[in-house]
């Protein structure tokens, strides 16, 4: 559940699959699969998904009371099927049958940390792993669109979805479009210190002058991630996809196709560190 | 209709159209989404709306059909056109001010939103009221208002 803490609200759409038909929503993947539910090192909740599915998951669930100082924030325990549906969604923590849900979290200035202030953490700035400078000047962000999910390979194969949005199209501002004599569907060839790629142009106001952003879900040729780099961050070791150093120019046309391009090449030899 | 008002707020539709996948699965109009969709002036700004017929107390779609083809039930909800009688002058695609009828080429027909009448008419929700994520569809029961 894509939950982020101002839309924490628990509600329910299991009444959206027609009378009759069971919706596959991962936990009833077989009739026959166990699920555990796990909540602390010493608790394991095991479930047997054909009893009545949701029901029972999210039974036990909430059930899961406090076994820790972790779930106090994700308390469910005063959530159930029967309140969701009265109250439209309920807003956790919401710790007991009584309890209103928390639409707003540390009103009361009262936050988990040891002595219950909210810290702030500075983190120092350093430059990306590939700079921008006068060969590569525009920033080159990845991301995603609302209609595919990750590598698409769930999504792209929904045929209504992949309607919506079939390619993906680099999101350039009008400004940086003029200088280019770029229009709105245009080709545009980016290009980054690894490789380039041929897309479409959106020309939208909604990305910064500076900034040209590609949806990554598309594989082969058309994958976004042909442009970005390697570099690592140093604790967490997540990759800098949001950040390259790219220029792009108007294109004719697509990229050849695979079969004309050859194998696609390996990171190193296209210059990747 | 159905003791529930329906809620439309365009400045909470985040453009994710899962209104218009759940639409699709409708049983009364299997595979066709009926709701009409657009992100407004998409150069300028990422504001999208998605509406629903609004089931006029006099619909225009009804009243400009040459074939009396369009009519308004008893419970209020103004249907797709009687497929026998339809047939497909799009005046009602013309006419309407919020663009909801729309005709289906292959069956020369003009289907339209009907408030998924086979779960409304037994107290469900319509399908793209459940799957709304930021509720910018919600049928409003009694002194349900709260968070709108």
């Amino acid at each position: 559940m894509p939950n982020g803490d101002s839309t924490k609200n628990t509600s329910r759409g299991d009444d959206s699959g027609g009378q009759k038909k069971k919706r596959n929503t991962g936990w009833e993947t077989s009739s026959n699969t166990w699920h555990v539910y796990r909540s602390g090192p010493s608790q394991n909740y095991w479930t047997k998904s054909w009893m009545s599915g949701g029901t029972i998951i999210f039974t036990k669930f909430t059930s899961l009371k406090r076994p820790g100082a972790c779930r106090q924030l994700a308390d469910y325990y005063g959530i159930t099927y029967e309140r969701v549906d009265q109250e439209l969604g309920i807003f956790w923590p919401c710790p007991s049958l009584d309890h209103p849900g928390t639409p707003r979290l540390f009103t009361d200035r009262m936050f988990y940390t040891h002595d219950r202030k909210a810290h702030f953490n500075v983190t120092e700035w350093r430059p990306s792993g590939d700079p921008v400078d006068e060969g590569y000047p525009l920033f080159l962000t990845t991301g995603r669109v609302v209609s595919q999910y990750l590598s698409g390979t769930q999504t792209r194969r929904i045929g209504a979805l992949v309607d919506q949005i079939p390619e993906p199209l680099a999101e350039i501002h009008p400004r940086l479009a003029e200088r280019h004599e770029i229009k709105d569907g245009d080709w545009v060839r980016v290009t980054t210190r690894r490789d380039e790629l041929t897309v479409r142009a959106q020309v939208v106001k909604t990305i910064r002058p500076d900034t040209v952003f590609i949806p990554y879900h598309w594989p082969g040729i058309s994958s976004a991630n042909r442009l970005t780099h390697r570099t690592l961050d140093p604790r967490s070791k997540i990759p800098e996809f949001k950040v390259s150093a790219c220029r792009i120019r108007r294109a004719e046309g697509p990229d050849p196709s695979p079969d004309d391009r050859g194998p696609l090449k390996s990171y190193e030899s296209r210059g990747g560190a | 209709m159905f003791g529930y008002e329906f809620y439309v707020d365009p400045s909470r539709c985040i453009g994710c159209r899962s209104c218009l996948q759940a639409c699709e699965e409708c049983e009364t109009h299997r595979g066709k989404s009926m709701i009409n969709f657009d992100f407004i002036e998409r150069r300028e700004s990422i504001r999208s709306a998605a509406y629903v017929c609004w089931h006029c107390d006099e619909p225009t779609c009804a009243q400009v059909c040459p074939a009396d083809a369009i009519k308004k039930g008893e419970d209020g909800i103004v249907h797709s056109s009687l497929k026998p009688r339809c047939i497909a002058c799009n005046n009602c695609v013309l006419a309407c001010p919020f663009g909801i009828p729309k005709m289906m080429e292959p069956e020369q027909q003009m289907m339209k939103c009907d408030m998924c009448y086979d779960r409304t008419s037994v107290g469900k929700r319509p399908m793209c009221a459940t799957v709304c994520p930021s509720q910018q569809k919600c049928p409003l029961g009694s002194g349900d208002q709260g968070d709108l």
